[in-house]
């Protein structure tokens, strides 16, 4: 058999939807990617697996199908070639929009047609990059659908009272260091646009129980949410005051303060101060710790690097698949673009 | 006079092609004859889209046909896999990443990251929270059981 057999459409000759080695591969690399863990704030995870995997069980060999809410709840679980592979009760239509929003967003997911009267919107399942720029783009949309991140729940209940007292231990050791430091080397910040200003709230030995740099009663090591919404395609941005993810203003005030017993307490500003009064840096003050800057600067060159070795395409026209450069490909272009150079000769063989 | 023969589409290539061939070889550092196999494929897809024969673009086609060709057991098409992504998986290549690469061919997805992904490298750690759902969810698979 040669390699010129027509390619098949799909469904032209499936007896109904199986579930392919393609489809299973889809269906683990995308559990993979929900594995990441700028993800894991993410309340609809399981809900997002439970989608994909539901489409997985009725698309087509190609992971190609029609897909809705609809067709959800609306073949019988015999009808499916592997019941096991579906856990519909407990997810709802809109729920299940979202889902499908937030797996194209994240780039598993692509709709190939739109749903019109009478005709369900078809989608085709995609390899993600799982780059920051996917994860950036699913909690962008996320957190424009509604979703609010929830606290992590990765870790006991020891290791968060571990982590809360030593903040605590931190502040209060950064509150007695500075006033002697202010004495000792008094730093002259002027020409920076920068002053040095001791602690507003508090005394040194009665720092306050809320503490600024610790914002939803968690950890000060937590990194910035990667939040794409501020930033150009691509780039992820760790400021998230303004970004939808972030507590909105219509969030309860325990999302925006330490939360409990000192919400009528103004929030303890940072050490540094801008000149027009605001606390520097994100709202994670200054305590994003060292790791988490080193993470954002290595995702952010990862990004960088992913878009260097995009395919640009013939005559740098634009990869139309947007993908990588094929490895080892001197041309600089995807496998697909290459091709178009690659078959132009029609001379007969033999 | 020239003897009748019949050795198969991929044994024997207009000289004419050889220059092409061996510029693809290079272009995808892939061997010659993995070259005029996948040159010879790539031409037929250009018959058929010519025909209008071809149900998906021409160039998916160019890719989705090695995928088609390894899943039949051609030799070729497994070759071309192994070329392209075992120099950039290095030691972490191994030929069960062959089904993950035709996949991937076949989803228009990137073999790398789909090698990757399948042998637990991206860069992700598993899944923390939600282990109940993720974890013990339907279908999960081992690499090699896919």
């Amino acid at each position: 058999m040669t390699s010129a057999t027509p390619l098949r459409l799909p469904h032209a000759d499936d007896d109904g939807p199986q579930v392919s080695f393609t489809v299973q591969s889809w269906r683990r690399i995308v559990r993979t990617v929900l594995g990441d863990p700028n993800l894991t704030t993410l309340p609809c995870r399981r809900d997002l697996l439970l989608v994909a995997y539901d489409f997985a069980a009725l698309c087509d060999v190609s992971g190609r199908g029609p897909y809705s809410a609809k067709e959800r709840t609306g073949r019988a679980r015999d009808d499916r070639p592997d019941a096991s592979l579906c856990e519909l009760t407990e997810i709802s239509k809109v729920q299940t929009g979202r889902m499908l929003k937030l797996l194209i967003a994240l780039g598993c997911l692509r709709q190939v047609r739109q749903p019109a009267m009478g005709r369900q919107a078809v989608y085709q399942a995609v390899i993600p990059s799982g780059g920051p720029e996917s994860v950036g783009r699913c909690l962008a949309m996320a957190a424009e659908l509604g979703f609010r991140p929830r606290a992590r729940r990765d870790m006991s209940k020891q290791n968060d009272a571990r982590r809360q007292r030593k903040a605590h231990e931190d502040a209060l050791q950064v509150l007695t260091d500075i006033p002697q430091m202010a004495v000792d080397e008094p730093v002259d910040n002027s020409k920076l646009g920068v002053m040095q200003t001791t602690p507003l709230v508090g005394h040194a030995d009665d720092p306050p129980k809320g503490h600024a740099d610790d914002p939803q009663k968690g950890r000060a090591d937590d990194p910035p949410l990667p939040i794409g919404g501020l930033g150009n395609k691509g780039s992820i941005s760790t400021y998230s005051g303004t970004g939808s993810w972030g507590a909105s203003p219509a969030a309860p005030e325990e999302d925006q303060q330490g939360g409990g017993e000192d919400r009528r307490q103004p929030p303890v500003t940072t050490s540094v101060m801008t000149v027009d009064g605001r606390p520097s840096g994100n709202r994670w003050g200054t305590a994003v710790s060292q790791a988490a800057i080193r993470q954002t600067g290595r995702d952010r060159m990862r990004a960088e690097l992913a878009k260097a070795n995009r395919c640009q395409g013939l005559d740098g026209m634009g990869c139309r698949h947007d993908r990588p450069v094929s490895p080892s490909n001197d041309k600089g272009l995807c496998i697909r673009c290459y091709a178009l150079i690659a078959g132009l000769d029609d001379r007969p063989n033999g | 006079m020239t003897a009748q023969h019949d050795h198969g589409p991929y044994d024997c290539v207009p000289i004419a092609d050889l220059d092409r061939i061996t510029e693809v070889a290079g272009d995808l550092k892939i061997p010659l004859s993995v070259a005029a196999c996948w040159m010879a494929m790539c031409k037929e897809m250009r018959r058929q889209e010519a025909r209008g024969e071809l149900a998906i673009p021409y160039d998916a086609a160019a890719e989705v046909g090695i995928a088609a060709a390894y899943r039949r057991g051609e030799q070729w098409a497994a070759d071309f896999f192994r070329s392209m992504y075992a120099p950039a998986l290095g030691d972490l290549w191994d030929d069960s990443l062959l089904d993950v690469l035709a996949t991937a061919a076949e989803v228009n997805g990137d073999g790398v990251t789909a090698a990757k992904a399948a042998l637990g490298l991206l860069d992700v750690p598993p899944p923390a929270m939600d282990s109940s759902a993720l974890q013990g969810a339907p279908g999960q698979q081992s690499r090699h059981e896919a």
